[in-house]
């Protein structure tokens, strides 16, 4: 194998495959990219940790055609710091690299393309056009409440339901909830809802968020596959059952509450300095015309702040961790936002004042 | 606790019995961890490499460490602990400090201590009960393996006086040594040193080995934690291996456990179902709860079901006991579950 290709779009798949890789895995293949010419006028990069897989094709002036695979990080690196934009790329004896740019020269060393894991095949699978925008959107506003504890299979992802033209997503780690809905048009239509797992969605948002326009979504085979430009990545779903998470959306929350979203952000920011570190513990202590939000803590001190609203139902004291609406205010856009309570064992609601496309469920803390 | 790991792995391997044996790392690199008395005859001794400690014993056994194990009866050992006296504050696996002031007679607490874990974990244990720390754990030295040696508050002075200075808490090879230099070889010579000599010589340490010189040691045992588990557990008087009566025993001791709970104002976010084989070997099962409880059905319902995962695999049992941990106070601000049914 031998080319000739630039610094610049050898990175762009690189930069992608390196985060895929899995420096920690324990085959060394696995924490390798794939680099494998395509004809005389490109190669393709590709990378997996076995359940989330990348191939990216980038351009390239192939001289002899061939495949080797090679350390992804450190690959990465060497290609970016190289001092002049046009590489020489070569195989030689024994799976080893020689890379040139300018007056520096690596040699590096390599395995055969033949030792690389096979990766899902997408050829089969039939894509739909959806916005890149959208996606990465409806993925920042559910990331954060997946669960991080491994054992919670169920949870370890962002559950996508689509029925071609509304799509949804949902996460929980089991104290709290966020959904989000979005129109998409003419979108991929699914029987079921999946479970894309924290990484690979990671993986995703990352891909569409540089993408203009539109991506291709598909799945097959236990898998979603992303399509953005020359670069296809695809994500092994968990094979499990997300829980039923209408049941626990409060519909009938009695005590509503209009509140300008950044002075409710701001306020939960600025008293939750003084709760303790591990618990983020608030109060919200709702009476006629205010909302009181305060925290103590024994070893800090404590805050409160009033905030005026429009409320005129019965008293309330309620527990809250603060990062878990701070985690979805931050995620909204508009000016204010409705909070829905119950009682103070009872799940709180949070949306955008607009209607409900958007909303996270939040448990309080018993106080 | 004597020779702790390794003679956990004699009791669990019945045939390693009165054998040298060391629990450590492999050779070239490894050292020893524990080395059981047999193997101590040799001059086998923990911190050795293990090459060496195979040289001094040809028929030495070398076990690899079983941490989670040595922590599993750990945590059994200090549970007996824990009946002397609350106040117990833990310095390793093995080694505890027990303040069993205002308790009743410390040598008759050592003997039942002693008893019990002998009993109930077939290990031996040695004890030295004094007026302060320094002098509790001089003490524990004095008649090990399986020994009590009791420093009564008027024997203080005459037990300090040829006490070798290096046996003071606080006292390492170059304090020693400074010391040897200026004559004074045991804790008796110490004391009758000037105060403001050591003081000059050792700045605060000076005075503060002057103070244990004395036999004058004020720190207080701290159970360095707040309490981890509360328990309830049952030898039987016969092994048991029918389930349902097993679970009824179960059922009682999480009962207990949950009273308790409530007594002392805590919530448990995970139940621990421990059990006693005929052989003594202990094993644990546990479960972390969606949501904190102090109630007797659910405690009781979870450490049925880990009995009913544990089943009849293990033969019949000489003991069952049940633990709530991982406590949250009343005072605690609690996160609350979302209601998911599957859950539940």
């Amino acid at each position: 194998m031998e080319m000739k290709l630039s610094k610049a779009q050898f990175l762009k798949g690189l930069y992608l495959a390196q985060s895929i890789a899995d420096r920690k895995a324990a085959t060394q293949v696995v924490a390798n990219v794939l680099l494998r010419s395509e004809g005389k006028e490109a190669i393709v990069c590709a990378a997996t940790d076995l359940r989330t897989s990348m191939v990216a094709e980038v351009a390239a002036e192939v001289a002899v055609e061939g495949g080797l695979s090679i350390n992804a990080k450190h690959l990465y690196d060497i290609i970016k710091n190289l001092p002049d934009d046009v590489v020489h790329f070569k195989k030689v004896d024994n799976n080893y690299a020689e890379i040139r740019a300018g007056k520096a020269r690596y040699k590096v060393v390599g395995m055969s393309d033949r030792d690389f894991p096979r990766l899902p095949d997408h050829r089969e699978v039939k894509f739909k056009e959806l916005d890149a925008q959208t996606l990465a959107e409806m993925v920042s506003k559910t990331i954060f409440s997946v669960s991080t504890d491994d054992t919670r299979h169920h949870l370890s992802g962002i559950y996508f339901e689509c029925d071609g033209e509304r799509a949804r997503m949902v996460s929980t780690d089991g104290h709290r909830l966020s959904k989000v809905e979005r129109n998409i048009g003419d979108g991929p239509k699914l029987e079921k809802g999946v479970i894309i797992p924290r990484k690979g969605v990671m993986e995703i948002k990352r891909l569409v968020e540089s993408t203009d326009g539109t991506c291709d979504v598909g799945f097959g085979d236990g898998h979603i596959f992303v399509k953005s430009a020359d670069v296809v990545l695809s994500v092994m779903l968990v094979d499990a059952q997300f829980p039923p998470y209408e049941q626990v959306i409060p519909s009938d929350n009695d005590k509503q509450l209009s509140l300008e979203r950044t002075t409710f952000l701001e306020s939960l920011k600025r008293v939750s300095i003084v709760s303790s570190e591990r618990s983020w513990g608030i109060r919200m202590d709702l009476a006629k015309g205010r909302l009181r939000i305060a925290s103590d803590n024994p070893d800090l001190g404590e805050a409160q702040e009033d905030l005026e609203v429009d409320y005129d139902g019965p008293d309330l004291v309620v527990g809250f961790n603060a990062r878990y609406f701070i985690d979805v205010l931050g995620e909204m856009h508009g000016d204010r936002v409705v909070l829905e309570l119950n009682g103070e064992l009872d799940p709180g609601l949070i949306r955008a004042d607009s209607g409900t496309d958007y909303v996270g469920v939040v448990m309080p803390m018993r106080i | 606790m004597d020779a702790f790991y390794a003679s956990i792995e004699q009791r669990d391997k019945p045939e390693l019995a009165g054998r040298p044996i060391v629990v450590g790392g492999k050779p070239p690199r490894g050292v020893v961890a524990a080395a059981s008395y047999e193997a101590r005859r040799y001059g086998v001794r923990s911190a050795m490499p293990t090459v060496r400690a195979l040289e001094a014993c040809r028929d030495l056994v070398l076990l690899e460490p079983r941490m989670s194990r040595y922590v599993e009866v750990s945590s059994a050992v200090f549970e007996i602990f824990r009946r002397a006296s609350p106040l117990v504050e833990g310095l390793s696996l093995d080694e505890a400090f027990i303040d069993v002031s205002g308790r009743g007679d410390a040598e008759a607490i050592a003997h039942a201590l002693r008893r019990d874990v002998s009993r109930e974990l077939s290990l031996t244990v040695s004890v030295g009960v004094a007026p302060n720390k320094m002098l509790a754990k001089i003490a524990s030295d004095v008649n090990k393996p399986d020994g009590l040696f009791v420093i009564a508050p008027s024997d203080v002075a005459a037990f300090l006086e040829n006490l070798p200075v290096g046996r003071i808490f606080g006292v390492g090879r170059v304090t020693e040594q400074r010391l040897a230099d200026i004559g004074v070889r045991t804790a008796g010579e110490l004391s009758r040193l000037p105060r403001e000599l050591l003081v000059r010589r050792f700045g605060v340490h000076g005075a503060q080995l002057w103070s244990l010189s004395r036999g004058d040691d004020r720190r207080e045992v701290n159970p360095e934690r707040e309490r981890e588990s509360i328990g309830a557990e049952q030898t039987f008087e016969r092994d048991i291996v029918d389930v349902g009566e097993l679970a009824g025993h179960v059922e009682q001791q999480a009962q207990r456990v949950a009273a308790r709970l409530r007594d002392k104002g805590y919530r448990a976010r995970v139940v621990v179902l421990k059990i006693k084989t005929a052989e003594h070997a202990i094993h644990t099962r546990r479960r972390t709860l969606p949501q904190a409880t102090d109630e007797a059905a659910r405690v009781s319902q979870v450490a049925r079901e880990l009995l009913a995962e544990i089943g009849t695999r293990f033969g019949p049992l000489r003991l069952t006991g049940v633990s709530a941990a991982g406590l949250v106070g009343r005072g605690d601000a609690e996160q609350l579950a979302l209601p998911f049914d599957s859950d539940r």
